[in-house]
């Protein structure tokens, strides 16, 4: 026995049905998402779970997904990552692969927005040029990002620097600390804490001695003995061709932020490590000189031999290594790679530029740049 | 200046003290009750290459402190994490005559399905308007103090609810709720009205939703027609920031459920569900929308146990062609629930 609600229901539903079903005309396979050229990486997350990582934004909330990344589909936990970044409508997520699993030799991975650089060029140049002057640099790769199957634009999937990244390297974690909050500084000057500007990732968390160490011998030796109580400290080569390529490429947000610094063990030396280098050739106000910006570069330039040396490797990048002509090549690689993901991307192509637009730009502008610390070497001298 | 310091110390150190001297007075009556859930099953997804079985629980723990002061504490657990979770914490001060105030994380009240806990669904999962709004923020859970009032069938027909939420992404939100019983002969009328402070890269946006609702709910019958609108804050965002303008969506639906008593010994009923929705994520582009039809059945093999069958049907217009749909998103779940 039907009862006359249910009969009105069941009716209804029918009606709906079967006015909204003849907008039907076909049924077809959902379209294949594009990759654009580059990696696709497809993240799903149900709607419970994206509405609690969405409500946790500053919290940094983890919560269970899946990741579709070189045809394997893993589950993993996402959580937005960055530090200012995080409020960007283009956010960035950190990804950590369960039971044992990993990309690239990483239980960690960052699909990074570099929401920063309006060209999509900074990681590839920024790295490549950091590798050039010696330095360990994280993997880079471009990326067509999908969440729940919707393009949400060009990505770019950085090798995170952290335990995992020495272990690839043959190296132990030791001690590490990792510049954040834009006020690593390198100088007690006005009762700085060091823990205000760095975080200790490395094996003793909580320990900052070493580091402050540092400081110490920056804030009391005079140019003279700087160079016999800082070197079994630091290895100021390595901040030396850091400090360079920072200055050639304006790398502003290098100086108080972003880098990384790193030692095996305890009788080593420090050595610097970049990270996030989303804010490249763009001209900062007060830090686009050679001189470049810190307490750590004030001192060192402070020492007439450490300014020659500096003054040798700015020449040997320029002349050998980072020739514009190089730059060129790597620029327009760049642009064909990552072209159509970028043009896709509607945030990125919003000011109607295109990639090969910036590439030129930054032709021009890195060849001018080079014309202007070519002239103010002679202040190194 | 000597004095006031300690002034200044005592009374910090005596908040503590106090509150410490209340909790042990009123623990001495304590009465804690226990409920929640055992979930486990079978999900598939179409046009995926997978299935993946599942199990998740709930805890929720009732203490009674006071004659007019409850604490709710919900924790779960899911395979998907190996994590347990405190999901909901708040303190309730119950004002009399179904009239309470509450105050910690809990539910984000906006719109029919989450006025009630998953558990008490017709379907396994939330349907598809509240799968769009939870990670749009417009529903799901925040810290806020509510004020709620039960409707209550002899003594006042309409019940109002009123809260004022922040989360962790900075947002703040204000929910209302209202709803007055057999108002359309023995339908219940309602609606939900949200209005959001919502933080983005540029500052703060205003956001707001409105819900009206249908609902009829006898022991045998379960109807429920709802629509909702509202403004999209993910995508007004990018529209804006692009130099276009805010983003709109609108929906509708209606969910029908029949309980059948058996008295067979291992079926005490079944219950056939059917849904249908329609959602449009942008009002300016209606004719691209998503249309679900849900079938469910749930069959309780015990009071608190059941065991449950969804067919979720969704059609969603292809970007390049409004007549054709893909079945993106569709999926069937197979889940047995255990209440206690």
């Amino acid at each position: 026995m039907v009862s006359p609600m249910l009969k009105k229901i069941i009716s209804l539903l029918i009606v709906i049905n079967g006015l909204t079903l003849p907008g039907c005309d076909k049924i077809v396979a959902p379209e294949a998402l594009q990759s654009f050229g580059v990696k696709k990486v497809e993240l799903t997350i149900d709607s419970e779970h994206l509405g609690e990582l969405n409500a946790n934004l500053f919290a940094r909330l983890q919560v269970p997904a899946r990741i579709d990344l070189d045809g394997k589909s893993r589950d993993i936990l996402v959580r937005y990552s960055g530090q200012t970044s995080i409020n960007h409508t283009k956010k960035s997520f950190t990804v950590e692969f369960l039971d044992g699993d990993s990309h690239n030799g990483h239980r960690f991975y960052v699909l990074s927005a570099q929401y920063g650089d309006p060209t999509g060029f900074n990681p590839f140049i920024g790295f490549y040029a950091f590798a050039q002057a010696g330095l360990q640099v994280p993997q880079v790769g471009a990326t067509a990002l999908y969440l729940n199957r919707e393009y949400r634009g060009l990505y770019f999937l950085i090798e995170p620097i952290d335990e995992d990244f020495f272990r690839k390297r043959g190296q132990r974690l030791g001690s590490f600390y990792e510049a954040t909050r834009a006020n690593a500084h390198f100088s007690f000057a006005g009762g700085y804490d060091v823990r205000l500007g760095f975080e200790n990732q490395g094996e003793t968390r909580n320990y900052f001695g070493d580091l402050e160490k540092i400081l110490e011998v920056l804030d009391g030796s005079s140019p003279d003995e700087l160079p016999s109580r800082l070197e079994p400290l630091l290895d100021v080569e390595s901040y030396l061709s850091y400090l360079a390529v920072s200055v050639l490429f304006h790398n502003y947000d290098g100086y108080f932020n972003n880098f990384r610094m790193h030692r095996e063990r305890p009788t080593d030396r420090f050595t610097f490590i970049p990270w996030d280098v989303d804010h490249l050739l763009e001209s900062h106000p007060t830090r686009s000189t050679i001189w470049g910006a810190n307490e750590l570069s004030q001192k060192l330039l402070a020492v007439s031999a450490y300014r020659q040396r500096y003054r040798q490797i700015l020449i040997d990048l320029m002349d050998q290594k980072l020739t514009p002509e190089n730059l060129d090549e790597l620029l327009d690689e760049t642009a064909a790679k990552i072209n159509q993901a970028f043009a896709a991307d509607r945030l990125l192509s919003a000011p109607g530029k295109s990639v090969f637009d910036y590439a030129a730009a930054r032709k021009a502008f890195i060849r001018e740049w080079y014309a202007k610390i070519r002239q103010d070497l002679a202040l190194l001298q | 200046m000597n004095k006031r310091h300690k002034i200044c110390t005592l009374i910090p150190l005596s908040l503590p003290t106090l509150l410490l001297i209340y909790v042990m007075q009123v623990a001495a009556q304590t009465k804690t009750t226990i409920s929640g859930w055992l979930r486990t099953g079978v999900s598939y997804t179409h046009n995926d290459t997978f299935s993946e079985s599942f199990y998740r629980a709930k805890v929720q723990f009732d203490n009674k402190l006071s004659d007019d002061l409850e604490s709710q504490i919900d924790i779960r657990g899911e395979s998907d994490t190996h994590e347990i979770e405190l999901r909901e914490a708040l303190l309730t001060v119950d004002l009399g005559k179904a009239v309470a105030l509450d105050f910690g994380q809990s539910k984000k009240r906006f719109g029919l399905e989450f006025q009630k806990s998953k558990e008490k669904l017709l379907t396994v999962e939330r349907t598809l308007l509240y799968q769009y709004l939870e990670p749009l923020g417009l529903a799901g859970r925040d810290l806020n103090i509510r004020y709620h009032r039960k409707a209550r069938p002899r003594e006042r027909r309409t019940g109002i609810s009123m809260s004022l939420g922040y989360d962790e992404a900075h947002n703040t939100s204000i929910i209302g709720h209202v709803t007055r019983l057999n108002t359309l002969g023995s339908f219940a009328l309602g609606g939900s009205g949200t209005v959001i402070i919502d933080k983005i890269q540029e500052g703060y946006q205003t956001v707001w939703g409105l819900g009206l609702e249908l609902l009829r709910d006898t022991e045998a019958h379960h109807v429920e027609f709802e629509v909702v609108v509202g403004q999209d804050p993910m995508a007004s965002e990018i529209e804006k920031k692009l130099g276009g303008k805010n983003v709109y969506f609108g929906g509708g639906k209606i969910l029908y459920g029949h309980r059948m008593n058996t008295s067979r010994k291992l079926v005490k009923a079944i219950e056939p569900v059917v849904v249908t929705s329609l959602l449009a994520r942008n009002l300016d582009d209606f004719g691209r929308n998503t249309i679900q039809f849900l079938a469910g059945l749930n069959i309780y093999v015990a009071k608190q146990a059941r065991l449950s069958f969804n067919g979720d049907l969704q059609l969603t217009s292809t970007p390049t062609n409004k007549n054709e749909r893909s079945s993106v998103g569709s999926n069937a779940i197979v889940q047995m629930e255990l209440q206690w």
